[in-house]
């Protein structure tokens, strides 16, 4: 291609490589209602955690087992890890499937798709931008969400070393180092449910069915690992180390179970996210 | 034998010697093979202790000797069957089947407790190993420890006892590293020392030394010697529930020993305190049931602790597929996407077309899982500048299709289309000189209408002064409700919105599909005008419709479509035909044979009942003639005009493409 011919090639000033930046991205997707109340939810659940233990007393674990639920009011350090614990499992499942599963097959759904694709934003160009912005977004939630446990954890029970609920005390320095090991598992754990969803966003138009289905899924999940016939098969089960972040708040790190977390969801992640690429950039779009 | 100690509580001399006879130490001089020994850290009955007398005393002799301290013991835990076989077997295979590759493992390697594997609950283990066993007392810290002589009362008949192990109940002791675990102290019945809080962790391997003095009103002090790790909260943990029974004889004097405690892998976290506790009874062992008082103090205040500095923990091993499976998922994804790129080539720009707005040449797109059933098929037009195209053709003609695949949003099965001479493939860059709006608008509801172009705009990622919005805006005309949510607005609204967008950056080639849907007749004209000076500039339109009178009246040329096939292309005149046609209304209705007359006049190409009336296409002879025949025919003629000549030629030629 000359220059020459460039000047009839393309309007002026187009470059495929600057559509769509993650700016232009993040404002169409930030200002939606879902992300707002999403924000709020996880913004709110720390608060509603403090008057819950205000009013139920302190807290006692159940049937004499130990979790991050019966050292919740040590200090905000703790209210930050419980937080982390009582959401990790489901609650913080939802953005991520959300941001998602939303993010492609909404714009379907508003026909806004077919007018970025003809600018045009080239097809990969957009699902980039789109998961970039969808994964910020959802990294977003679970930072959201201890960082406001601390804040108002600290406020409402001091600001002190992490108790940990086998016994011992991390100091702040080295809890809040932890929390955040935390905060990065939970998010390369959940890669898998991104991916998912996002997959799913790039082959309906129906948002609720990408972010139902990547939720449904992880449901599933779920279930079958509590199939204990299926024994070590478990192990590739991305549900299966949906709890190995607790390794970080045990006195001794142990980095296996995380590891091994991490493996999985992102061996599911590049196939799906590979799928979400593959499918879009040849599909017919009709919505 | 057993019962006679188990009741005088003390071993007679013939016990003596024949524990001693059957004792390893009676044969450790004589024992010059390699070596392997493997012994229970959670295990009160046969404590590391033995396992180092012999380690000792077999290398001594000059064999090799290693040493393995495993997780459970006799106090429960976790025995490590299947490694300990493991590396019995080849400790075998190398010294006894003399096969010299085998690896027999590190001359000392202890199991220590990780943490909870998340996914199960179990305790985690892990190897820590050295290369050289250090024995029990290596690498000495001193921990100083405080407290005052204290006097203690060893209580009539032993009883109650102090609880350290508590021989088969399992997984206590496993749980003592973990920071839980039970143990007692009878309050009056021991004395105990405690140092300040460490600075930093302290990892005793081996066992700790402290010296003191002991007086007892008795000839002989039984003291129960054991290390605590005391947390800040001031849980105290017994490291294996290990316990250190000491008898100091001839103690009424006040003698100063030392104690040698209890042999063990624990660690303690800085912030925790070590506790020394000399208590008169434990629960495990039989103790003087004379009453007594023990009075014990710090020699020297020292607590002395084997670090075991060489030897350190190897990380979990992880299984291979933690490698592995991400690995083969990236191979597998970069299959899936290298199969999955379009296997034909772009083809070249043809430069004789760059001034052509659109060429279409043989289109063909075939239904969702169909294989003969076309939306569009064989479709070849062309459009030049400064034209403004009349896409013509009832729904389901395909017109939609096409300009679906003119958007690259849809492949064409066979055919190609080229704009500007550039053929269009999905994202092809050059649809940035082209403006579509193609059924219906498509917004972001929850942003303004302003938000919506401005964010539409700066996704093209184009300068924002070549956007021309004030001019789009203009054309949309929703005055203040730009400053609206778009899901506040009318039908009419959002086509004015999109109609706009598509213009942004005053786009070469606009593409409007049923543009005037949802208007008001003065805004239908207005969009009239918009598409005539739009095209006087130079630029070319493309306006789709079934709405025929209207666009007969802003389009300089017309491609009229039916059911997926091109059915006719050219300038409207060249269409409607020279003479055009005229609709006749009449009283009643018309037999068929009128109508055949009325077809079968000369200078008449065609004539057929429509609802309006008898359509009559003229080929050569004038209205007036066709009047005067028609009255000759004794027609009841009500009305006669040139009337909506495009929508007649179209329902015409329609009616020609399906027969």
């Amino acid at each position: 291609m000359s220059s020459l011919s460039q000047a009839t090639e393309v309007a002026p000033g187009y470059r495929a490589g600057h559509t769509l930046p993650l700016r232009v991205e993040a404002v169409r997707q930030l200002r939606r209602r879902r992300t707002l109340v999403m924000g709020l939810v996880l913004a709110l659940l720390p608060f509603v955690l403090v008057v819950a233990f205000a009013i139920g007393g302190t807290p006692e674990g159940r049937e004499n087992r130990v979790t991050l639920m019966t050292t919740a009011t040590a200090s905000g350090a703790n209210l930050a890890a419980t937080a982390l614990f009582v959401s990790a499992a489901f609650l913080l499942v939802v953005p991520v499937a959300l941001f998602c599963g939303d993010t492609v097959a909404s714009e379907a759904s508003w026909s806004s798709l077919r007018y970025l694709l003809a600018a045009p934003v080239p097809r990969a160009r957009l699902l980039v931008s789109k998961l970039a912005v969808a994964l910020v977004f959802s990294a977003a939630a679970m930072v959201l969400l201890p960082l406001v446990a601390l804040a108002v954890g600290t406020v409402a029970y001091g600001w002190g070393p992490l108790r940990m609920p086998t016994g011992g005390e991390l100091p702040v320095g080295d809890a809040l180092v932890r929390l955040a090991l935390v905060v990065l598992y939970i998010f390369l754990s959940q890669l898998v449910t991104a991916a998912l969803a996002f997959w799913l966003s790039t082959v309906t138009d129906a948002p609720l069915g990408a972010v139902g289905g990547a939720v449904g899924l992880t449901i599933v999940g779920n279930v079958l690992d509590a199939v204990t016939a299926l024994g070590s098969w478990r192990d590739f089960l991305p549900a299966h180390w949906q709890f190995a972040w607790a390794d970080a708040l045990q006195p001794h790190m142990e980095w296996g179970g995380m590891v091994k977390g991490v493996s999985v969801s992102v061996a599911y992640a590049l196939v799906l996210f590979a799928l979400a690429f593959r499918g879009f950039g040849r599909k017919d779009v009709v919505s | 034998m057993y019962e006679r100690v188990a009741v005088a509580g003390k071993p007679d001399a013939a016990a003596r010697r024949l524990l001693e006879a059957r004792s390893p130490s009676a044969v450790a001089d004589r024992i010059k093979v390699p070596t392997l020994i493997l012994q229970g850290q959670a295990d009160s009955l046969f404590p590391l202790g033995h396992a180092d007398a012999m380690a000792k005393a077999i290398r001594a002799n000059g064999a090799p000797v290693a040493v393995d301290w495993t997780a459970g013991g006799h106090d429960g835990g976790d025995r490590e069957t299947s490694r300990v076989a493991a590396r019995t077997e080849a400790w075998f295979d190398r010294y006894l089947k003399g096969d010299k590759g085998t690896d027999t493992g590190p001359a000392f390697r202890i199991s220590r407790t990780g943490g909870i594997d998340t996914t199960n609950g179990a305790v985690q283990l892990r190897g820590a190993t050295g290369e050289r066993y250090p024995g029990l007392g290596d690498g000495g810290r001193t921990v100083a420890l405080r407290g005052r002589e204290q006097s203690f009362a060893n209580p009539p008949g032993a009883g109650p006892p102090s609880i350290s192990a508590v021989p088969g109940i399992a997984g206590l002791s496993q749980a003592s590293s973990l920071g839980v675990g039970l143990s007692l102290d009878v309050p009056g019945q021991f004395a105990r020392f405690d140092s300040a809080p460490l600075d930093r962790p302290l990892r005793i391997t081996g066992s700790p030394e402290v010296k003191v003095r002991v007086k007892a009103d008795t000839d002989d002090a039984v003291l129960f010697a054991k290390v605590y790790d005391v947390g800040p909260d001031g849980q105290q943990v017994l490291p294996e529930q290990l316990v250190a029974p000491v008898r100091v004889d001839g103690a009424k004097q006040g003698r100063t020993v030392t104690v040698r405690l209890p042999a063990v892998d624990h660690e303690l976290i800085a912030g925790h305190r070590l506790r020394l506790v000399l208590a008169s009874t434990d629960l495990g062992y039989a103790s003087p049931v004379e009453p007594a008082t023990y009075t014990v103090g710090l020699a020297d205040g020292g607590l002395k602790v084997p670090t075991a500095p060489g030897v350190h923990t190897q990380p979990a091993p992880l299984p291979a597929w933690v490698w592995g499976l991400p690995l083969g998922a990236a191979v597998v994804a970069l299959a899936l996407l290298l199969t999955g790129r379009r296997r034909t080539a772009t083809p070249p720009p043809d430069p004789e077309l760059a001034d052509v707005p659109l060429q279409i040449t043989g289109l063909s797109k075939r239904y969702a899982k169909s294989a003969d059933r076309y939306a569009v098929r064989d479709l070849s037009f062309r459009v030049e500048k400064g034209q403004v195209l009349g896409l013509l053709g009832p729904n389901g003609a395909g017109k939609t299709t096409t300009l679906r695949m003119l958007m690259g949003l849809i492949a064409p099965d066979d055919g190609e289309i080229r704009v500007f001479g550039q053929a269009i493939r999905p994202g092809a860059p050059v649809l940035s000189r082209v403006g579509a709006f193609v059924e219906g608008a498509g917004f972001l509801p929850h942003l303004t209408g302003s938000a919506n172009l401005e964010l539409y705009w700066r996704a093209t990622g184009r300068p924002a002064a070549d956007a021309h919005i004030e001019e789009a805006l203009e054309i949309a005309g929703l005055g203040s409700a730009l400053e609206r949510a778009v899901r506040t607005y009318s039908q009419g609204m959002r086509q004015r919105l999109a109609i706009a967008q598509a213009m942004l950056g005053l786009p070469d080639l606009l593409i409007l599909d049923e543009p005037t849907n949802g208007l008001d007749p003065p805004q239908i004209r207005e969009m009239r005008e918009v598409m005539i000076r739009y095209a006087a500039a130079g630029r070319t339109v493309i306006v789709s419709s079934h709405l025929l009178a209207e666009v007969e009246q802003s389009c300089t040329h017309l491609v009229v479509m039916d059911r997926g096939r091109l059915i006719q292309a050219g300038p409207v005149g060249e269409i409607t035909g020279n003479g055009g046609s005229v609709l006749v209304g009449h009283d009643g209705e018309l037999s068929e044979a009128l109508v055949g007359k009325v077809d079968a006049l000369p200078g008449v190409g065609s004539a057929r009942r429509t609802a309006d009336g008898l359509l009559v296409q003229l080929d050569g002879t004038t209205p007036a003639r066709l009047l005067a025949e028609l009255v000759r025919l004794e027609i009841p003629v009500t009305s006669f005009g040139p009337n909506r000549r495009l929508e007649d030629a179209f329902l015409t030629l329609i009616g020609g493409g399906s027969a």
